[in-house]
């Protein structure tokens, strides 16, 4: 059994293998990534309208490779555009609108302090993590008020 | 015919091995080492001036996938707010992933790579460059 782990062929081999184990779990990784951006992207703009009335639309940029570069779902750091009962609005630094839900169970902080619904105000810095629904909203799990305006 | 080849044989002379031939192997193992790093650097050199090159020419594109990513923020707010982040730590990992600046990433990385292997080859030929040549052969007694 020594001799065999000794065997140059059996390591390059192994490291062959490897390799491709590294390789096919980095590829699944970006497949699933890049599916949930899709998902939370076509109920973003699906419900464009319903959600922002009459803005500009999607203005996100473009990568190097000329695929567009889509706005992810688990988070938007930005500026607090509206504040509409359980849903505000925050425009994230790519430029693009989200919409965001707040429930009972969303943590909402300032500073060391914990805040409330009515602390979101329109123009705030804010910061939120959450998930995405099919409706192409963010369920906030945490809100973080950068400044009071 | 077998008769004949005893006294044929026996009017070549011994063979003889020149006496520098180790030094000329030597030297010539030695050639084809540096031949194959001076090939191997400027296939390193090519990438990295490719690397360069794309990031220049791209270089708006990157820069905005840079100032536009959130991967920064959502590391910080892990450090502000670590009990919510963690208990949803799936959904915190599915966002660092997708605000990772990927292009810009690889550019850099492809760059990083080819540099410091040009850097590494550079270093090796310069040693074996270095080296003083050995008069291997035996002196003739």
């Amino acid at each position: 059994m020594n001799e065999l782990m000794k065997s140059k062929l059996v390591q390059g081999i192994l490291i062959v293998l490897g390799g491709l184990v590294l390789l096919s779990g980095a590829f699944a990784a970006g497949v699933d990534v890049g599916e949930r951006k899709a998902r939370h992207f076509n109920g973003w703009s699906q419900n464009y309208d319903r959600m922002f009335g009459d803005r500009r639309g999607f203005r996100g940029g473009k990568t190097p490779f000329g695929a567009p570069s889509l706005p992810g779902g688990h988070g938007v750091f930005g500026k607090v555009l509206s504040v509409s009962g359980q849903q505000i609005v925050v425009q994230g630094k790519d430029g693009v609108e989200q919409n965001v839900l707040v429930a009972s169970s969303t943590a909402i902080r300032i500073g060391r302090e914990e805040g409330t619904p009515e602390d979101i105000r329109p123009d705030a810095e804010a910061a939120v993590f959450g998930s995405p629904n099919d409706q192409g909203q963010i369920e906030a799990r945490l809100i973080r008020i950068f400044s009071r305006p | 015919m077998d008769q004949n080849h005893p006294p044929l044989l026996s009017r070549l002379s011994e063979p003889e091995t020149p006496p520098d031939l180790l030094d000329r192997v030597m030297g010539a193992i030695r050639r084809a080492r540096v031949r194959r790093l001076r090939v191997r650097f400027a296939l390193f050199v090519s990438g990295f001036a490719a690397s360069v090159g794309y990031a220049a020419v791209n270089w708006p594109l990157l820069w905005e996938e840079i100032r536009t990513s959130s991967f920064v923020e959502f590391l910080l707010l892990a450090a502000s707010d670590p009990d919510v982040v963690f208990a949803n730590g799936k959904d915190f990992a599915y966002g660092l992933l997708e605000a990772l600046p990927l292009e810009a990433m690889l550019a850099a990385f492809a760059g990083a790579f080819f540099l410091l292997a040009a850097v590494v080859l550079t270093d090796a030929l310069r040693h074996i460059r270095r080296m003083p040549h050995i008069n291997h052969s035996v002196p003739s007694t």
